[in-house]
């Protein structure tokens, strides 16, 4: 497990989002739910919009394992289609 | 060495330094940098050792007790070591049954010229060699036994491993460590010749249980330099050169992939290969985690391979198939292969087939070379990699197990340029080695007729990690990324790029 903190965050929030301060590239390459409301963020060092308060995260800030565990529920992965 | 790119920089020799074994060293400011390589256990009680570098300082006043290479005992004392005594002498610890410190003659080592040194414990003598001459001038008390080494230790360059610390200030290149006492004409090799270069420790028999190069193949993360020991370790314990020290880590809580574009000679064919050296972590979830290649189209028309659980491999095709294999855990390299000839499917574990009897399949998908991605299923933003990925390779025929076991190479990665079956190559991905950072992670396909480079998405530049069957590979401390310097022992003015990437070399050239 590394070190990293994740986020999921609100995609309303996504304008405030400073890409140079997470792990993700960009709004398009992030993960986001199924229902495409939510996004999740990583990070090393507590960015400054979310010190600032400019992004509020939803929920409990989660390590590694916790966010591996979310992505694995069906409100963030489907199926795979099998013919 | 001749040009190659390493993160961040290439590494452009003077053109008459091409083909030495060293053309870059790195530089320690003295105060806090240093190079520590930690669950090395080459030296554990071992009957007799020896290590070999090269330094060069001007500074022979506060470089006084100042420590180059450092292995400390199992007590966590000095074990092994060699610093500088004083503006005219070095001093080398030994621990054995006993505790000795040899001392040289005077020598003159602050003139700013590289000089070699051969520290050597027979068994019964503890010798200090400086540019090969036998310089030892009192060595008390004489020692006897093992050298006391613990299991694992942690090798520091630049600097003494226990609370002395004592940063050398100056250049340090080509740090080997050897479980035997060199020859002479061994330390004669090493020293090397102005025309040729420093000699290679990979060439010596038996070969070092450790050589960090220093210098010309060092990456930085960001934040450290990655400092590969090259003398990797095969399965059979055997000793060999690494040709691919570097991996990529991949988190798939941060939905880290690498996209290759569309690899359009992956289409419609009647055979092909794939392999690809895996680490995993986390938990593996079945069908929804752990993918490490895939391409195509749509779920019809598709392939992809995944780890299905620790001892099973998952093959999409148009459906899929699960083949069981040995058990594999957290935190390995494991060589997997996948050969489908066009009816039926073998998977290699290390280069052993796994299934007893051809899984039966259908043709190859006409469209798998589309969308190829490392670390994700296509087709979702999903099931992506978590862990370490390493020199993933697809080829356009089904090899043989001869060739995979070529490929597995005693569980050390090799060059695949030599290997049998280079003209059905497609395309490869060493990941790590020979990828640049920028934003994203630029992975160059060594195969520059298809030339599919890959792009990471969400991956950040520390993803870079140590590669497949090395071990103790050190990591800097207190750098910041341009302590490479272009000098070497009989090597001067060689170049590094500025802002360069790794797809920055070109073949167009004045004719």
């Amino acid at each position: 497990m590394n070190n990293r903190s994740y986020i999921v965050i609100s995609l309303s929030s996504t304008d405030s989002v400073l890409w140079s301060q997470v792990s993700q590239s960009s709004a398009q390459s992030r993960g986001r739910n199924l229902a495409n409301t939510q996004g999740l963020l990583s990070y090393s060092v507590t960015p400054s919009f979310i010190s600032d308060g400019s992004v509020v995260p939803v929920g409990d800030i989660m390590n590694q394992t916790e966010a591996l565990e979310l992505l694995q529920t069906s409100a963030w992965s489907e199926p795979m289609p099998e013919e | 060495m001749s040009t190659q790119f390493t993160n961040r920089q290439w590494r452009l020799p003077n053109n008459e330094n091409k083909d030495k074994q060293s053309n870059y060293s790195m530089d320690f400011d003295g105060n806090v940098q240093h190079i520590k390589a930690s669950n090395f256990s080459g030296l554990a009680d071992k009957s007799s050792g020896s290590f070999s570098l090269w330094f060069k300082t001007t500074n022979t006043t506060s470089n006084a007790g100042k420590c180059i290479l450092s292995i400390p005992y199992s007590g966590g004392g000095n074990g092994f070591d060699i610093y500088i005594n004083n503006s005219t002498s070095l001093k080398s610890y030994l621990k054995t049954s006993t505790f000795t410190t040899t001392t040289t003659n005077t020598i003159t080592y602050g003139d700013s010229n590289w000089h070699h040194v051969a520290v050597v414990y027979d068994g019964s003598t503890h010798k200090i060699y400086f540019d090969t001459v036998d310089v030892t001038n009192t060595s008390t008390p004489s020692p006897s036994g093992a050298i006391a080494a613990s299991t694992v230790n942690t090798i520091e360059i630049g600097r003494f491993s226990t609370s002395y610390q004592n940063e050398f200030n100056g250049q340090i290149d080509g740090v080997a460590i050897f479980n035997y006492a060199l020859s002479t004409s061994q330390i004669t090799t090493l020293y090397g010749s102005s025309s040729t270069g420093i000699g290679n420790p990979m060439s010596l028999s038996p070969k070092p249980v450790a050589y960090y190069p220093l210098g010309d193949q060092d990456a930085f993360n960001g934040a450290n330099y990655l400092v590969p020991n090259i003398a990797a370790e095969e399965d059979d314990g055997d000793i060999a050169t690494s040709y691919s020290p570097y991996a990529l880590d991949f988190d798939a809580a941060s939905s880290n992939y690498i996209d290759c574009g569309n690899i359009t000679s992956l289409n419609n064919l009647s055979a092909f290969s794939t392999s690809t050296w895996i680490n995993y972590e986390g938990t593996i979830s079945g069908a929804s985690s752990h993918m490490f290649l895939s391409g195509g189209s749509a779920s019809n028309n598709r392939f992809y391979v995944q780890l299905y659980s620790s001892n099973q491999i998952r093959y999409g095709y148009n459906g899929n198939t699960i083949v069981t294999t040995s058990s594999m855990s957290v935190g390995n390299w494991y060589n997997i292969v996948t050969v489908h000839n066009g009816t039926s499917l073998d998977v290699y574990l290390n280069g052993v087939k796994q299934n007893t009897s051809p899984v039966t399949v259908v043709a190859p998908s006409t469209n798998i070379g589309n969308n190829f991605q490392i670390g994700k299923y296509f087709a979702l933003s999903s099931y992506y990699w978590d862990g370490k990925l390493s020199n993933a390779s697809i080829w356009n025929t089904d090899l043989t197990s001869s060739q995979v076991t070529e490929l597995y190479n005693e569980g050390v990665p090799s060059n695949l340029n030599n290997h049998s079956a280079y003209s059905n190559l497609v395309s490869w991905w060493q990941l790590g080695s020979n990828s640049s950072f920028n934003t994203n992670w630029t992975v160059l396909d060594e195969v520059t007729a298809s030339g599919n480079n890959g792009t990471s998405s969400n991956m950040t530049e520390d993803d870079i990690v140590d590669g497949v069957g090395s071990y103790a590979n050190g990591l800097s401390s207190g750098m910041g990324g341009d302590e490479v310097i272009g000098d070497a022992p009989y090597s001067t003015a060689n170049s590094l790029s500025v802002n360069m990437d790794v797809l920055d070399r070109v073949t167009d050239t004045p004719s």
